[in-house]
């Protein structure tokens, strides 16, 4: 034991734990960089999983809609159109698209509004409680992308994490944008702490 | 929703009245067993001054030691007796009338409003177990175990008193036992309106984080939410992130630092199993009559404002709002 600890403190013996120092430091900063990649890579999957999910009942709250009237079918047929292509779809197409759902959800509740009868069905109701939860969960996985991908490329940006990060082939990953109406309710004093 | 404490108060008075009888038939025994212990001493040292005789006096000393041992005993069992009787006739009676009073939000047939009050029972160890909040614990006890229905969700507290035997050896070399207090407060378990699968935990921020750890070894990872407030106050661990931001929606965030706020901080919550799990320290005997007080109505109300913390929960966190996967 003795000889060995004489060993380390030779010039070889404190080359080699500089060497393992930098060795851990280098595992480390890697496994992190990888489990933050594979969070708002999760992130990412459960956020399309839940936008196809919001797809299947909103196409049914457009069937819903379309069975009262045979003026409103546009919508019922573009959603229709979109789900039946997202599958082929990059993930910035993908992200396009939410976009225009979420215009199509607005203007089916407004056509909803004229039908009080279909506002009192019990298939409605499940079906906007169902969009309900959807959503939260939708909102939930954005929320946790985003601040997974803030994790990142904060990480990425950092020194001396931004020089092995950037030896290791690592890229920074963009943010979702909220829309106008959605970034009113960020709470920029909450995220500035306060300043 | 409840009816407010002065609206609850005049159903209240008989059982205030009955209480306040057995207060006066406690106090009368121990107020005799006061006498009967005054004139057993003063006999004691009259046989002094009459005998002179070791032998007599210490004879009737051994006696009256005894004597006023058993009638301390009496005096303590008549506190004990008054306050299982206020808690059964008063503070149970309290709880029936606060939900036979409800006025409720939402007309709906599946709603339901019952509530039992047990002051002998409480939560189930298992119970405790599975919130994952509190470590390990060898002696367990607790009382007023409330349970029942208030609309959609079903609930359940107690007080609970968790100690950990320790053994150790001291200087001698012999092996000592010593009991550390682990948690002493109220436990609150409810059904929670979302259903989810992973594990998330409200912790305490403390300087060694021996909570963290523990679940980090358990598989949670800490993460940060969008309220800073929130964050100072909370440390978040999780197994699923997503799930905590889906389960703590800036709404809940919010109610949960106003509970925090009212109950006067010390609280950790665990959303487990699609439950949620309340812990409250507090060395506070919460639901109990106070044998020394006489303003009964005073201290009804502190009771009332105290089940109203736990009642409101229920309220203020939208438990009720069943979301169609739950269902």
């Amino acid at each position: 034991m003795d000889s060995f600890l004489e060993f380390l403190t030779t010039p070889l013996g404190l080359v080699i734990i500089g060497a393992v120092l930098i060795a851990i430091i280098i595992i480390s900063t890697y496994n992190r960089f990888i489990s933050l990649r594979n969070r708002v890579k999760e992130a990412f999957r459960a956020i399309d999983t839940y936008l196809e999910q919001r797809f299947d009942q909103l196409t049914k709250l457009a069937d819903a809609v379309a069975s009262y009237t045979d003026h409103e079918k546009s919508t019922h047929t573009r959603l229709a159109e979109i789900r039946s292509g997202y599958h082929a779809m990059s993930s910035d197409e993908k992200i396009k698209v939410a976009k225009e759902v979420e215009n199509l959800e607005s203007r089916l509740k407004l056509q909803i509004e004229n039908y009080p009868e279909l506002k009192a069905d019990g298939v409605y109701l499940n079906l906007m409680r169902s969009i309900t939860d959807i959503e939260e969960k939708l909102s939930a996985s954005r929320r946790s992308y985003n601040a997974n991908v803030y994790k990142y490329n904060t990480k990425l940006e950092h020194f001396a994490s931004n020089l092995f990060g950037t030896m290791m082939g690592f890229k920074k990953a963009e943010m979702f944008e909220a829309t106008e109406e959605k970034r009113q309710d960020i709470d920029l004093r909450g995220r500035l702490g306060g300043m | 929703m409840f009816p407010s404490f002065q609206q609850l108060l005049p159903t209240l008075q008989p059982a205030i009245k009955t209480s306040q009888e057995n207060r006066k038939k406690a106090k009368k025994k121990i107020f005799r067993n006061f006498i009967i212990g005054f004139v057993l001493w003063v006999s004691v040292i009259l046989s002094w001054i009459l005998f002179q005789s070791r032998d007599v006096t210490g004879t009737i000393l051994f006696i009256v030691f005894l004597a006023s041992a058993v009638l301390i005993g009496l005096s303590i069992r008549a506190v004990k007796v008054f306050r299982l009787s206020y808690s059964k006739i008063l503070v149970a009676n309290l709880v029936k009338q606060l939900f036979a009073n409800i006025e409720p939000n939402e007309e709906d047939e599946n709603h339901e409003y019952r509530v039992s009050y047990m002051p002998g029972r409480k939560i189930s160890s298992s119970k405790i177990k599975e919130s994952n909040l509190i470590s390990s614990y060898t002696l367990y006890n607790g009382e007023d175990y409330t349970v029942g229905k208030l609309g959609l969700t079903t609930f359940e507290f107690s007080e609970i008193l968790l100690q950990k035997e320790e053994y150790y050896t001291d200087r001698n070399g012999r092996r000592q036992k010593r009991v550390k207090k682990v948690f002493d407060g109220i436990i609150f378990i409810a059904d929670f309106h979302k259903h989810f699968s992973g594990e998330t935990y409200l912790i305490r921020k403390s300087f060694f984080g021996s909570d963290k750890w523990r679940l980090v070894f358990d598989g949670s990872f800490e993460i940060e939410l969008e309220d800073m407030e929130f964050n100072e106050t909370f440390r978040t661990m999780t197994t699923n992130d997503i799930e905590a931001r889906y389960i703590l929606s800036s709404n809940l965030m919010k109610k949960i630092m106003e509970f925090n706020k009212r109950a006067k901080g010390n609280v950790q919550i665990a959303f487990r199993n699609s439950k949620m799990f309340i812990t409250k320290e507090t060395s506070k005997n919460h639901f109990e009559g106070k044998f020394f007080r006489n303003n009964d109505e005073e201290v009804l109300e502190e009771i009332y404002n105290d089940f109203r913390l736990y009642f409101d929960i229920i309220e203020e966190f939208t438990l009720n709002r069943r979301i169609w996967s739950k269902v």
